[in-house]
């Protein structure tokens, strides 16, 4: 435990001292996962998704703010798309918009939440409730879902290629209306948004409750709910949704929360500020440091008995 | 020579602009009143700009129905629906922007509060650094007229 302390604190003290590189590179990482991932949903253009495309925009994205960054990444997802259908690519455009003009206009910094949630929804969708209740909140809520819905939104439109290839006058009219009736009659999609709903509420309230290790009952709870609600709502729906992979990507889920539950608090530090300012008579530039404490290993092993008690000096 | 508190206190009102300016400085520029009312007013804008991009998308969704039955089509009780539609997402989303705004305000205000405290506190002693400045001469030495002082 003291040497995963001392990480942590390492962690920490290298964060404080090197935000300045770290930032645009995370952000720089952040925009290619989130590049990959569109290739992996939509993929319907290849100039995009090449490697020096790619690399151009997520080192563009590392010196902008995440709201930015949303805007972009929108921008290609439309632009990608576009390649499938106009129809379908304005449906996309509709939903970027309403998610921006009805939330994250109240809520700018949370944009990354709803790329976050569409990235984690292929692999391990049951992470997203316990991620969203321990770092934001149940205003994480709603980007949590606009990110579930984007996903399956990629899905159904995927389901429409072959339509769409097959160019007959009939398809091209509903595309529309086919897309959304197979996306809002999707139960799978709405089991999903149901328990993420209603697991962020619940871990979010034990989590920030007085009991003594709150945090670690929130994960254990918020955990085995999904996997009891996931279980029944699959039951209920009569959806092909594998108990092995609840189990398991509810249990992944619950151990990735505790071990980042573990290093939240590296983020968690003073800032190194460096300002410029003036006054009359000089100019200033001043790098401020935050003092900080690391904590050192404070192990003193003391041997009474050096000697092996089955040496032959005892003999 | 450099004084160090003064520096200190700079440096305190520097990290507050380049970290807070574009959220809460602005703040400072209003009454609680009118920022609220200002930002709840963007937001009833912004909502009716979503509303009506749901209609839209649901106009969409039906289009081929409604092209079959257009002459058939009971027009006021379809905007009446829009309309109550509208009027209750305004309803919603003034309560939401009118308690988020209100909340934003009061956890703004204690840091700016202190900014222009700590802003006194510096022209405090830019005011002490020019009492005790030797008077300002000019290349014969003698007092300026603007600084001369009649005994």
């Amino acid at each position: 435990m003291t040497n995963l302390l001392i990480i942590r604190d390492f962690l920490k003290a290298f964060f404080q001292r090197y935000e300045r590189f770290l930032v645009p590179v995370v952000r720089f990482l952040y925009a290619m996962m989130v590049l990959i991932v569109f290739r992996n949903l939509f993929g319907y253009s290849d100039t995009l998704y090449e490697m020096p495309v790619v690399l151009a925009i997520s080192f563009v994205c590392a010196f902008v703010p995440t709201g930015v960054i949303y805007i972009m990444m929108a921008i290609i997802a439309v632009m990608d798309v576009m390649n499938l259908s106009t129809q379908v690519a304005l449906v996309l455009v509709i939903f970027f918009l309403v998610i921006y003009l009805l939330y994250l206009r109240f809520v700018p910094g949370k944009s990354w939440m709803v790329l976050v949630s569409m990235m984690l929804a292929i692999k391990l969708p049951c992470l997203v409730p316990l991620l969203a209740a321990m770092f934001v909140g149940p205003v994480a809520i709603v980007p949590a879902i606009s990110g579930i819905v984007l996903y399956y939104f990629s899905i159904h439109a995927r389901q429409l290629e072959p339509l769409i290839n097959a160019s007959t006058d009939d398809v091209s009219e509903s595309q529309i209306p086919y897309l959304m009736t197979t996306l809002v009659g999707d139960k799978e999609m709405l089991l999903f948004i149901a328990v993420t709903a209603i697991i962020i509420m619940i871990t979010y309230l034990i989590y920030k409750s007085s009991l003594r290790h709150a945090w670690f009952m929130a994960i254990v709870i918020g955990t085995a709910l999904m996997i009891f609600m996931l279980l029944a709502g699959s039951m209920m729906i009569e959806d092909d949704i594998s108990v092995f992979t609840i189990l398991l990507g509810s249990l992944l889920s619950g151990a990735i929360a505790i071990v980042v539950q573990f290093f939240k608090g590296v983020l968690d530090y003073g800032r190194i500020e460096i300002v410029q300012f003036e006054d009359d008579e000089y100019y200033y530039y001043v790098k401020a440091i935050p003092k900080i404490h690391i904590a050192e290993k404070d192990v003193n092993v003391q041997k009474f008995n050096e000697r092996d008690a089955n040496s032959d000096d005892y003999e | 020579m450099i004084n160090t508190d003064k520096v200190r206190l700079m440096t305190k009102c520097a990290c507050y602009i380049k970290n807070e300016e574009s959220k809460n400085l602005s703040i400072a520029n209003f009454f609680k009143r009118d920022y609220v009312r200002w930002n709840v007013l963007k937001s009833l804008v912004s909502a009716t700009l979503g509303y009506i991009l749901l209609v839209l998308l649901f106009a969409l969704c039906k289009y081929n129905e409604i092209f079959l039955v257009l002459n058939q089509l009971k027009y006021k009780e379809i905007v009446v629906i829009v309309l109550v539609g509208w009027l209750a997402t305004m309803v919603i989303y003034f309560v939401i922007a009118e308690l988020v705004y209100r909340h934003r305000f009061e956890q703004a205000r204690p840091g700016v509060t202190e900014y222009y405290k700590t802003l006194k506190k510096i022209k405090r002693y830019y005011r002490v650094e020019k009492d005790n400045s030797p008077r300002m001469l000019d290349e014969e030495g003698d007092l300026n007229n603007d600084e001369f002082i009649d005994y």
